[in-house]
């Protein structure tokens, strides 16, 4: 009997419901594969546990105050009982460190969820450093306001005066109160840490960055610009290694790798498309699966190799302190990905074409130190860094990242 | 364990519901990684791959929708990812070949011989018919998935066609035959 079909139709028909079996070390493969059932749980526990170290970074502050401010006086630094082992040392750095860092990234998504701008220019995080830096210089320094008065004293003679005797005292008087800071400073000197010769110390540096935009502009297109999107948390790592200038100056580079994450809503594969060429590749044979007019979430992942170049400037130096850090950035662009989620898959669209691969960033931030040996230093630093030039011609953006930096130092 | 619970277990990552899982739906997946692929050897990768990608995006599947069709989606999906990484392989004909409304006597047509010529094609024959003759896509929907015009897709389908006709043809009718 003949059964004569078109080829859709035999192939149609004979692939329906159709079974083969796969090889039986198929399975076998599959499970060798798949990822351990602990890694994914693992996650959870790091933000969970970043409540504690949010209360470290509260800790430091409440901390630090009080190590200025024991009756009055300034507080000398003693050598406390020091950590015999140094593997002690290193263990426990690890676990407040671990700590922290969580920490760090809870601290980082509570102040996403809040505006970071009215974070930033919030009178309490300003108030919180004046206040500090206030008792900070009017203990550790309070001979300074005695060579002022002194020194206005002697200038008001200078004024007054009318013969070159008097002149004269009046210069000669002028040097001492100056060569009595000298001598306290000195003295102080040698009470403090770190010695001379710690003059280099290697930071190995983690933490969780939020990357944001302060204009209004979308860093994919103007079209997106009324869509829904927000920044992302992602990771940086990396090492730096900085050079004591002076007692309070420090001066700081390194190499890091950062990767940055924005994600806009309600984008359909059609809509990506449309972005004008010079905005955004499309890779061949992308937006498979993806039928057009589906809306999902735009992710763009910018991942950069940073090399900062910073000052440390300390406002407190005590066995916890206080720096003002300052500078900038050059960032070398490393990773370019467009990623279309939707609701049942995601798929890998492309590149942005708008960004530059080599830009700039200034940086702005503060730090909190822990000394906890004499050679191993623990710290926390928010920094903002703002973005320059990341962005080729495109209007109404202004990128930054934000990012809480812990670090473990060994100062050598 | 019904499919749902299984679901349910799979997103928790528990294996022995994703062992059940494969077991169920392997055979099945294993026919449409055969169709999109050149060779058993790639249709064994592609199983293998697609499965791990099933079991690490199950919590985006939020039950709507077939599970089956979803799996196999991504299983496409998979594929065609494999396919973009080993380079171009969309064919930019120009024209149109003629097309004969042929129809074959499709028995002596086994479902191994009829996955076999189907694996001999180019990638790009092979993909545009399966997306256009299995999935049921308009060639405007395969244009705008594959990032090719609706004219490729319709050359590509017709030379697909064309191809399978000619393998049917020399299998049922050898040459040797013809040459008398």
């Amino acid at each position: 009997m003949n059964n004569k079909k078109d080829i859709d139709s035999i192939y149609r028909e004979r692939f329906k419901n159709a079974k083969v079996k796969p090889p039986e070390d198929a399975w076998d493969n599959i499970l060798a594969r798949l990822p351990e059932q602990e890694s994914k749980k693992r996650i959870l526990p790091w933000w969970y546990l970043a409540a504690g170290t949010a209360a470290a970074v509260v800790l430091f502050f409440a901390l630090s105050v009080e190590t200025l401010m024991v009756e009055g006086k300034p507080r000398v630094v003693s050598d406390e009982a020091p950590i015999e082992n140094s593997f002690q040392a290193i263990d426990s750095a690890f676990g407040v460190f671990d700590q922290q860092m969580t920490a760090a990234g809870k601290v980082l998504m509570n102040l996403r969820k809040n505006d970071l701008q009215e974070i930033i220019s919030s009178e309490v995080t300003k108030e919180q450093i004046a206040e500090v830096s206030k008792k900070t210089f009017s203990t550790d320094v309070s001979f300074a306001e005695n060579v002022e008065v002194q020194e206005n004293n002697s200038s008001s003679k200078e004024l007054t005066a009318e013969t070159a005797l008097t002149e004269e005292k009046a210069v000669e008087e002028v040097p001492n109160p100056l060569e009595q800071l000298k001598n306290e400073e000195n003295a102080l000197a040698k009470v403090k840490d770190p010695k001379p010769e710690n003059r280099f110390s290697v930071t190995t540096k983690v933490a969780p960055v939020y990357f944001d935009n302060f204009g209004k502009g979308n860093p994919l297109d103007d079209k997106f610009s009324q869509n829904s999107s927000g920044g992302e948390i992602s990771i940086s790592y990396g090492i730096n290694m900085a050079y004591q200038l002076s007692e309070k100056v420090k001066i700081r580079s390194g190499v890091s790798k950062v990767d940055l994450a924005y994600s806009t809503s309600s984008v359909s594969f059609n809509d990506y498309k449309s972005t004008a060429t010079a905005k955004t590749k499309v890779r061949e044979g992308a937006g498979i699966m993806l039928a057009s007019p589906i809306k999902g979430e735009l992710s763009q992942t910018l991942g950069f190799i940073e090399i900062p170049l910073e000052i440390e400037y300390a406002l407190v130096d005590r066995k916890i302190g206080i720096n003002l850090i300052g500078g900038g950035s050059a960032l070398f662009l490393n990773r370019n990905d467009l990623v279309l989620d939707s609701q049942n898959f995601s798929d890998h669209l492309g590149q942005a074409e708008n960004l530059n691969k080599f830009s700039l960033s200034t940086n702005i931030g503060v730090g909190l130190d822990y000394d906890f040996t004499k050679n191993f230093v623990f710290s926390v630093e928010p920094v903002l860094k703002l973005q320059l030039n990341t962005f080729k011609n495109v209007d109404g953006l202004n990128p930054y990242y934000f990012g809480i930096y812990s670090g473990i130092t060994y100062k050598f | 364990m019904d499919q749902k619970e299984l679901i349910k277990r799979c997103k928790r990552y528990d294996r022995k519901a994703q062992e059940e899982l494969y077991r169920k739906y392997s055979e099945s997946l294993f026919l449409l990684c055969l169709k999109y692929t050149g060779s058993y050897e790639q249709a064994q990768d592609l199983l293998q791959d697609g499965f791990i990608k099933i079991f690490e995006k199950i919590d985006q599947y939020t039950g709507k929708g077939s599970f089956e069709g979803w799996m196999s989606r991504l299983m496409i999906n998979t594929a065609l990812k494999r396919l973009r990484k080993n380079g171009a392989f969309l064919t930019i004909q120009k024209d149109l070949p003629e097309e004969e409304d042929v129809d074959i006597e499709d028995e002596g047509l086994s479902l191994e011989f009829l996955i076999e010529i189907i694996q001999k094609l180019p990638d790009a024959y092979r993909l545009v018919f399966n997306l256009f003759v299995m999935e049921g896509h308009s060639h405007k929907e395969i244009a705008q998935m594959l990032n090719i015009s609706e004219g490729t897709s319709k050359s590509n389908l017709a030379r697909a066609r064309m191809k399978l006709r000619e393998s049917i043809n020399d299998h049922l009718f050898p040459k040797v035959a013809k040459s008398i």
